[in-house]
């Protein structure tokens, strides 16, 4: 039994069935990727009998040596073909340059005649990247003037399992950069930064974070209730070496996994910890937990522009990164007034 | 709250603070004048009117240096130790601020090139660098200009002369602002940096044309603000006349090529003007051009550039005691710092973490046990009969000290009588043998490895002395160690007191975590090439600890190498960054071995890493690495990387051939001169 009450997020087989009459969306973005999970909402679509006009699926340019990803794409696209009028796969950049991708986006609209003007739109953010799924969303506002979008999102049955030499979960490799997300930038125009970090299982994320930012206070966030009994402990103590050096063990929240409303209700309580303090600091945000956690900040930085979200870009995302998956949650989402309950 | 965000400092853990950000405004407590000793070391002063490079990793303390050059830190310095009061900066009255002016050549603004500040310009934006960096330089002075107001130094004609020179050097926007101080900052803050801000967000989707659609782009006069306002306040002020202002601009490593350039130009345009940059970074930019001409910044002629580690690891050879005494005078202050600490009569770090001598070690771990001649016998059964290797056990049995019979047993390895042996160690236990004092020396660390090889457990890392040579130049790690091991031993139920150091086990501990920590660390390293140098600096390690245990002990203690920097072609990225992140750091190259040799380029393990790889915290012996083998370790598959391992063992350690005998004295007294305080 989930212990999420918000009812603003629901399994999407429910939220379906409970619809009287079929759902009908204008336009579904979804992305494809190495994990299995990935095709999953496009499975439950097609199976509900859906009618949707256009399908994109983004494609990162990274190279998919077992073709699991052209696999994971083509039967997306095949389950899509049933519900669907119009599918395109858009081949953006690659995973680690959303700046690049999204302006790339904005050419593949155009030349495929596509007008999100006051479209309904559904978005799956199980497999994009935090930075690409930020962005998109951001210019979805603010180019396109959208502020209402369904959300999904397909948990894994597992992630990858841990490295027992290292006591960790290794779900990326490597660190190519420590960076804002794109649009994200936020302000710098104080001369102390705090910083926020959503706890994910990669604790080294959360140091490599830290050691960039050299905040002048730091606080975190753990996922709980987790997505599966027993996670909020694997990623917090996957983060201890970080929660140590960095002292945020002294400023320890927790939010649910797997709310994105909650998770943003939290911040929004923090900043106002920090600014009660101390008015004059940048606060700086790094997602590093779950996507639904992400798109709580996501939603807290949309609203304060001041926010700066911070990301440590990989060199390198595992192919086996999680295996199946789990629940497929659905959410709507009013950027203008977010948080409505579906019905 | 407003105390905790002074100063982090807790007595109870007085090594858990490291970084300078967080000792707030009381960082002149904790300060150790660092810049004397660098300037003793290396000839250069920080202070100079020179444009000074000062570089270092994480934790080196060039961020302490910069910070304590900043006209806050000075006068904060100032009223707690020559004016020995408590009051605010802002509560000097005009004599106390004019006799502190007299006393200083400068006056320092600090900035710091956040990665997050400064990340997103790049591309079409990536001109704005240099007119926001201007309006950040001008807010720093205009924040030292309140200062002095406060003080009542300047009237308020000055205050609207200065402010109006200001206001003709900005384009756009046009400035709505009061002729004041206060003024001046309010339009920076709240116009032209939040301008800024929106450009910068409006990047990541907008080519800066379509941003110029619903924007303006701000436009200063960058030359006439960073170099004309300090010029025109100097001139226009009277106290501060004949005096210089620092710009002290930290971690430029986080800037691009073309913000570099940026910044080499500014350096290159400060000649003969009263504005000096000092400049922090974690690494020395391989070339720092002028702009985007074909000139460069000249060492020397431009620059003077100070390697803190480098500085600092001098500092600590041959018998200097130099670096040994700035982190005991750091980590004693924390101790003074600490009630808790003092009221227990503790104040000196020996009486945490006392030294342990080689052969307080060795009986330790031996305990009156024979384990360590097993070895010896294999290899003698070989060829000796039973009774044969008694007699030969005979002669260089030593109990009361199993260094000396480790020793006895490298002597024979390397071919030398049992009798020759038994002779020269008699001789040496009657202080009449040099050679073979030379030889104890050299090789008795290293054989205590080996000890503890032949007995299957693991090297203690303990002591204070320890701690600082694992510290390998680097300041925090120094404090870093203390504080593991300290909290490991609570963790476990220590309390301190008088007479009651922390346990060995949990100093130990404590030095292994470090390692193990700093080891993980290196797959952050950016761009792509953390686990490329994780995996090169533990192949480096691997090295070293077969080395250690070679029997004929050519090098002891190898930490260092030696090879050809310039001939290395592939993988000289990844070594770059290996050296950039302090996992190898460059030493003053030692002499050839032979006459006719030229001299290589030495690189020295981060000593931090030492007991990761459990080899010794001392810079020794050195191993010779070529151009050719390190490009293998770094881009060969894994084949031809054990294939390189080997290779450079082999090559690296006595082969087992009759001839070792006739090369004994090679290496029984070379190189002694190079060693560190023990």
């Amino acid at each position: 039994m989930r212990l999420i009450e918000n009812l603003s997020v629901l399994p999407i087989e429910d939220f379906l069935t409970e619809s009287r009459k079929p759902r009908n969306w204008d336009i579904f973005i979804s992305c494809g990727g190495f994990e299995e999970r990935c095709k999953r909402s496009s499975d439950i679509l097609f199976s509900k009998n859906v009618k949707i006009d256009t399908s994109i699926i983004f494609n990162y340019k990274e190279t998919d040596p077992e073709n699991k990803k052209e696999k994971n794409i083509r039967e997306i696209k095949n389950n899509l073909e049933k519900v669907c009028n119009y599918i395109h796969i858009f081949d953006t950049e690659s995973i680690s340059l959303p700046s690049k991708g999204i302006k790339k986006f904005f050419t593949f609209l155009k030349e495929n005649n596509i007008n999100l003007l006051n479209k309904n739109v559904i978005i799956d953010i199980t497999v994009f990247a935090k930075a690409y799924f930020f962005l998109l969303f951001k210019v979805l506002k603010e180019k396109f003037s959208l502020h209402k979008f369904y959300v999904v999102y397909t948990e894994p049955e597992k992630y990858k399992t841990k490295n027992t030499d290292i006591n960790e979960i290794i779900l990326t490799e490597g660190l190519d950069r420590v960076e804002s997300i794109p649009g994200f930038t936020g302000s710098s125009i104080n001369s102390e930064d705090v910083l926020i970090v959503i706890l994910g299982f990669e604790g080294k994320r959360s140091k490599e974070v830290f050691d960039s930012v050299e905040p002048k206070f730091t606080y975190a966030v753990n996922g709980f209730p987790s997505f599966q009994s027993g996670w909020h402990k694997i990623s917090f103590e996957a983060n201890l070496p970080f929660l140590e050096e960095s002292k945020a063990s002294e400023h320890l929240f927790f939010a649910p996994a797997g709310d994105p409303f909650e998770t943003r209700n939290t911040i929004s309580q923090i900043v106002e910890e920090i600014e009660g303090n101390n008015k004059n600091t940048n606060i700086i945000i790094s997602p590093l937990g779950t996507k639904l956690q992400a798109f709580g900040v996501l939603l807290y930085a949309l609203e304060n522009k001041k926010i700066k979200v911070i990301y440590p870009f990989p060199s390198v995302y595992k192919a086996d990164y999680s295996y199946k998956y789990g629940p497929t949650w659905i959410f709507k989402i009013d950027l203008n007034k977010y948080g409505v309950e579906l019905k | 709250m407003e105390e905790y965000i002074k100063n982090r400092f807790d007595g109870k853990k007085p090594f858990d603070v490291v970084r300078a950000e967080d000792f707030g405004g009381d960082l002149y407590d904790f300060y150790e004048p660092l810049e004397k000793l660098i300037r003793k070391v290396s000839g250069v002063d920080i202070t100079g009117s020179r444009p000074v490079f000062l570089i270092g990793g994480r934790g080196t303390g060039k961020t302490m240096v910069l910070k304590f050059l900043s006209l806050e830190m000075q006068l904060k310095n100032f009223i707690k130790n020559e004016l020995m009061q408590s009051k605010s900066i802002e509560e000097l009255s005009v004599n106390e601020m004019k006799t502190f002016l007299d006393t200083k050549k400068f006056l320092g603004i600090y900035l710091r090139f956040r990665t997050t500040e400064y990340d997103s310009l790049k591309g079409d934006i990536a001109q704005l660098f240099k007119p926001y960096l201007t309006i950040r330089v001008a807010e720093e002075i205009f924040k030292i200009l309140i200062i002095f107001k406060s003080s009542r130094l300047l009237s308020n004609d000055h205050e609207i002369k200065i402010a109006q020179y200001f206001f003709s050097q900005i384009k756009e926007p046009v400035p709505k602002a009061e002729n004041s101080f206060n003024g001046a900052l309010k339009l920076i803050r709240e116009n032209i940096l939040s301008q800024f801000e929106t450009i910068f967000e409006k990047s990541s989707y907008c080519s800066i044309n379509e941003i110029k659609k619903d924007y303006s782009i701000p436009v200063v006069i960058s030359k006439n603000i960073i170099f004309g306002l300090p010029n025109f306040i100097f001139a226009e002020l009277d106290f501060l006349r004949e005096k210089n202002i620092f710009i002290l601009l930290d971690e430029l490593e986080f800037l691009n090529d073309p913000q570099t350039q940026c910044i080499g130009q500014l350096i290159k345009d400060s000649d003969e003007t009263s504005v000096i940059f000092k400049v922090g970074s974690r690494y020395m930019p391989q070339i720092l051009p002028v702009g985007e001409s074909n000139e460069v910044l000249q060492e020397l002629h431009d620059f003077r550039k100070i390697d803190i580690p480098e500085a600092l690891n001098a500092a600590h050879s041959g018998r200097k005691i130099d670096y040994s005494n700035l982190i005991k005078n750091i980590l004693n202050k924390r101790l003074l710092k600490s009630t808790y600490f003092r009221d227990k009569g503790i104040t000196d770090i020996e009486q945490l973490f006392p030294n342990l001598s080689i052969e307080e070690e060795a009986a330790e771990l031996v305990k009156d046990r024979e384990k360590h001649w097993g070895k010896f016998k294999t290899f003698v059964k070989q060829s000796k009969s039973e009774k044969e290797i008694n007699d030969i056990i005979g002669y260089l049995k030593y109990p009361s000290n199993s260094i000396i019979e480790k020793l006895n047993m490298l002597l024979y390895y390397r071919g030398k009588s049992p009798e020759e042996i038994k002779k020269m160690c008699e001789d040496y236990l009657d202080g009449k043998n040099e050679q073979y004092t030379t030889l104890y020396q050299k090789n008795a660390l290293n054989l205590l490895f080996q000890l503890y090889s032949d007995y299957r457990n693991e090297k203690k890392y303990v002591g204070i002395n320890v701690f600082i040579h694992l510290s390998s130049g680097i300041i925090r790690s120094a404090v870093e160690l203390c504080n593991q091991a300290l909290n490991t031993a609570k963790n476990f139920g220590y309390k301190p007191g008088e007479g009651k150091p922390v346990e060995i086990v949990y100093q130990d501990i404590g030095a292994k975590n470090l390692a193990k920590l700093q080891y993980a660390d290196i797959t952050g390293i950016p761009k792509n090439l953390g686990l490329k140098v994780q995996d090169f600096v533990n192949q480096i390690g691997t090295i070293f600890r077969e080395l250690h245990l070679n029997r004929y002990l050519v090098e002891p203690e190898p930490t260092h190498f030696e090879t050809n920097y310039s001939e290395i072609v592939q993988g000289k990225d990844v070594f770059n960054a290996a050296l950039n992140y302090s996992c190898l750091q460059k030493k003053p190259s030692m002499d050839p071995k032979n006459i006719g040799k030229t001299k290589k380029d030495d690189f020295l393990l981060n000593r931090i890493l030492a007991p990761y790889f459990e080899i010794s915290y001392r810079v020794r012996g050195r191993t010779y690495i070529s151009a050719s083998q390190i490009s293998s370790l770094i881009a060969g598959d894994s084949e031809k990387k054990k294939k390189t391992q080997k290779e450079i063992i082999k090559n690296n350690a006595k082969k087992e051939k009759p001839e070792i005998c006739i090369q004994s004295t090679l290496f029984d007294t070379a190189e002694v001169n190079n060693n560190e305080i023990d």
